[in-house]
């Protein structure tokens, strides 16, 4: 990283000179958003299934999930799996072990947006399913979730964004992302001002390309209903 | 009034002393009948009295605590193991709805889904048919029931006289073994109710079994072989619609109906 005479370049010159560096830290970012919103759609989505069980122990495990994870501030997540898991044997890279506890924590609010909007669905429409012999998950498949999805969207883009952001808490565990990156920059030369306005604008950047996303797709699903 | 003169009554849907509860509420009181291939029973009674419930029994949407309801000779939702009855499994139980048509009055269609999809639905999915033939099949359930000309629109783009009629197409294309219909006209403006009973004569004239709760008494006079009266949970009487219109012989469906055709006038 060339921090010889970054000062000297003034605040716009040192940002072309580190505008590449803060780009791949800011893909990191990217990374961690899409491996996080992913995963973390999965794990709503069983989470969200365990909550709407009519077998007690499961809506209590789903329940328990979403009460501890949103309880819970998300930097005590990333430590205990960070720094807890280790003293069982359990060692993950930075990298993994940020992604995994985004993704964990992302499930939670996710379950709840999945649940909602699963919910939000006639009860009728389950009813005309099972009746024409539908199982419940081809129920699901077919008739419940192609409806509900185009309801989930907004909160879930909403999620992802939230997402976007908590990602920098992953800073503390050593992953190279954006806010790691500016962290750097700014001790090494002292103007924390310029460089964390940088990672400022590259979040923003970030932030609104995907709420625009967001806007478009749902004007998208709105044509087609 | 599609039974063949002579034709052996052959027993399609059976209920042996139903019994149900919802928590302490007694919702069917030991209901004991039989529907025979090709008649359409209308079921009548004042609201709340268990007539959707007991039409729900019939394809296990609503479970009972007591009794047994056959569908050709098979209980819904039982299995024996042993001497013991138990909850079927639930492919059994998916199979046998495949084949038992249900008509909501809410209608029920998918709305992201076109018409002409709604009822290749259950064919594709469910019967594992090729889409060439179950779009055939939906085709011309479609036309059958004079909806040729809208199969590719969504169901928000039709009237609710035109949904309910893809409902019932959607129910027909399965080949059920029973048609149900649980008040298929309540939900519609005046004047798109005939186009529905004209539907539902057809398919009767058809030769399907059916089961029918509705308020349509016009419908039941014409249509129906036999008329059922419930009244808090119980079947009060069965008849003859003639006879149940000259005089159903029972004071509560002679009020039942006093009152039904004084607000029909
Ligand atoms: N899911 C349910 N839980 C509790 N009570 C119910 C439920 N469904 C229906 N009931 C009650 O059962 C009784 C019969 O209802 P229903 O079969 O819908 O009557 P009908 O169709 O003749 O109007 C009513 O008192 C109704 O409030
Ligand atoms: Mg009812």
């Amino acid at each position: 990283m060339p921090r010889q005479g970054l000062v000297d370049l003034g605040p716009i010159g040192a940002l072309f000179r580190v505008a590449p560096y803060l780009t791949r830290s800011f893909v990191v970012t990217i990374e961690f958003t899409v491996v996080a919103a992913i995963f973390g759609l999965a794990v709503g989505l069983i989470i969200a299934l365990l909550k709407m069980s009519r077998y007690r122990p499961f809506k209590v495990l789903g329940t328990l999930y979403t009460w501890f994870f949103r309880g819970t501030p998300l930097l005590v997540q990333i430590f205990l799996v960070y720094f807890g898991l280790p003293q069982y044997g359990i060692n993950l890279p930075p990298f993994l072990a940020g992604a995994l506890a985004l993704s964990l924590n992302s499930g939670a609010y996710l379950s709840e947006i999945i649940r909602a909007g699963i919910e939000s669905i006639p009860v009728g429409q389950m009813e005309a399913a099972r009746s024409m012999g539908m199982s419940y998950g081809l129920a699901m498949r077919r008739v419940i979730i192609p409806q509900a999805y185009r309801r989930m969207l907004p909160p879930i883009v909403n999620e992802f964004v939230a997402l976007l952001k908590d990602s920098s808490l992953v800073s503390v565990i050593g992953a190279v992302e954006l806010m790691l990156a500016s962290r750097q920059l700014s001790s090494a030369t002292a103007r924390p001002f310029w460089f964390y306005t940088y990672a400022a604008v590259y979040y923003l950047i970030g932030t609104s390309v995907f709420t625009q996303l967001g806007t478009w797709l749902e004007r998208r699903l709105k044509d087609y209903e | 009034m599609s039974k063949v003169p002579g034709a052996q009554d052959t027993p399609v849907v059976e209920f042996r002393g139903v019994s149900k509860w919802f928590g302490e509420l007694h919702v069917l009181n030991n209901v004991n009948l039989t529907i025979n291939r090709g008649e359409v029973v209308v079921i009548c009674g004042p609201s709340g009295s268990g007539k959707s419930t007991l039409l729900r029994t019939v394809n296990y949407l609503e479970p009972i605590q007591e009794g047994q309801v056959l569908i050709d000779g098979h209980p819904i939702g039982q299995r024996q193991v042993g001497d013991r009855w138990v909850e079927d499994t639930q492919a059994n139980i998916n199979k046998m709805r495949s084949e038992i048509g249900i008509v909501f009055q809410s209608f029920n269609l998918f709305p992201h889904m076109t018409a002409l999809q709604n009822v290749m639905e259950g064919l594709v999915t469910v019967r594992k048919m090729p889409v060439a033939e179950a779009e055939g099949i939906a085709k011309q359930t479609l036309t059958q029931v004079g909806l040729g000309d809208r199969m590719e629109h969504r169901p928000s783009k039709l009237s609710g006289g035109q949904q309910q009629r893809v409902a019932i197409a959607r129910a027909l294309a399965m080949r059920p073994r029973v048609m149900l219909f649980d008040e298929p006209t309540s939900a519609l403006d005046p004047e798109l109710i005939g186009e529905v009973l004209s539907v539902m004569q057809q398919v009767a004239r058809e030769g399907y079994t059916m089961l029918v709760v509705t308020h349509e008494m016009g419908f039941a006079r014409e249509v129906a072989d036999r008329i059922v009266f419930m009244d808090n949970g119980e079947v009060l009487l069965e008849s003859q619609p003639e006879q149940f219109f000259r005089d159903p012989g029972h004071a509560r469906a002679r009020e039942f109906l006093g009152r039904l055709l004084w607000h029909a006038n």
